[in-house]
């Protein structure tokens, strides 16, 4: 009665050193414990990895290194094919950079917001309908410049904060805000893209 | 014979026009997301009879131009919720380009990311206030 080892592997994993033993990158069960204790602590070979970066890792390169030690256990990968390990750089930024990085950018989003605004504004000519609107329901013609022109502003910066779920972040910690999402989905797309370019190579290798 | 010719065209124009307008509202999904931050699915008929009612008042507004003298409150009313609207959509429409990821990976941000979108609602705010107070909307 062979034995089976269930396989599962995050499309991305971090790691920090070259050194990676297959207990760091997979999640693994096993009827047999002592199975599982010692696949944990072989090595993946990593000769491609140098330096920091990005490097696409096969499901069958781990199998490759299981069945080496243990030729008649059966493999059953429940994670994904190709996975992704990302080596990080050994010193990382300083809290009081990132702040810094985030000021600016912060300066950024905060000019930008104001001119696309102005710029938004002029392009659907946005004065002359507030003034024709101002009209039609007070009957005084409009100095460009009304309680319509203020409210709608403040509600321009209420709209963005209630678009990006400003508030209900402190109601419920657990639930990720929509930019979270998008930073989330854009990782997913570069992990799929990186892994889908490096099959193609491959298969250019072999050819 | 003229008119029968105008009715059709106004007729088409008008229907392609709205299925645009809407189109492009649901496509940004604008409407879902204040819907999904209120948490009010179920009443969702509700919405679209609303975005019926205000498509239909803002055409009668603009197309005929009535004198509708309600008094400057409902104005300010209707300009904080014009605005909140404005603020989501164009929020959408630089979501759909994915400036912020892009950005945020670029430059490795990691930390105060909500003070990102704070200071960018509060240069919204000042930047449209800005335009109206100096007068530099053409028109």
């Amino acid at each position: 009665m062979g034995e089976v080892l269930y396989l599962k592997i995050d499309k991305n994993i971090q790691i920090k050193t070259k050194q990676v033993a297959l207990g760091d990158i997979a999640e693994m069960n096993c009827a047999e414990k002592a199975t599982v204790n010692k696949i944990k602590t072989l090595r993946l070979p990593t000769q491609q990895i140098k330096g920091p970066g990005r490097y696409v890792f096969s499901v069958l390169d781990v199998i490759d290194v299981i069945q080496k030690e243990y030729p008649s256990l059966e493999v059953n990968n429940l994670g994904e094919s190709d996975f992704i390990l990302t080596v990080e750089k050994e010193k990382h930024c300083s809290d009081a950079v990132s702040w810094i990085k985030t000021v600016l950018v912060c300066a950024l989003a905060f000019f930008g917001a104001a001119f696309s605004i102005m710029a938004f504004n002029n392009d659907v000519g946005i004065t002359t309908l507030f003034g024709q609107l101002y009209e039609t329901f007070t009957g005084e013609t409009s100095d460009g410049f009304t309680l319509l022109e203020i409210s709608y502003s403040i509600g321009v910066g209420l709209g963005i904060l209630i678009f990006f779920h400003h508030f209900a972040r402190k109601k419920n910690a657990s639930d990720p805000t929509p930019l979270e999402v998008e930073m989330r989905t854009y990782e997913d797309d570069i992990d799929t893209t990186m892994i889908e370019a490096n099959g193609r190579n491959m298969k250019k290798a072999q050819s | 014979m003229e008119h029968a010719l105008l009715a059709v065209i106004g007729f088409a124009s008008g229907f392609i026009v709205a299925g645009g307008v809407v189109a492009l509202m649901v496509g940004l999904g604008i409407i879902t997301r204040f819907i999904g931050v209120s948490h009010t699915a179920n009443h969702v008929k509700y919405y679209e009879d609303a975005i019926l009612l205000g498509g239909i008042g803002g055409t009668i507004v603009t197309v005929y131009e009535v004198s509708l003298p309600i008094g400057v409150w409902f104005l300010v009313l209707g300009g904080l919720f014009i605005g909140i609207f404005v603020g989501g959509w164009i929020m959408a429409l630089s979501e759909v380009i994915n400036v912020f990821p892009v950005y945020c990976r670029r430059l490795g941000i990691t930390k105060g990311l909500s003070w990102i979108v704070i200071t960018m609602a509060v240069g919204k705010v000042l930047g449209s206030l800005m335009l109206f107070y100096m007068r530099w909307g053409k028109g």
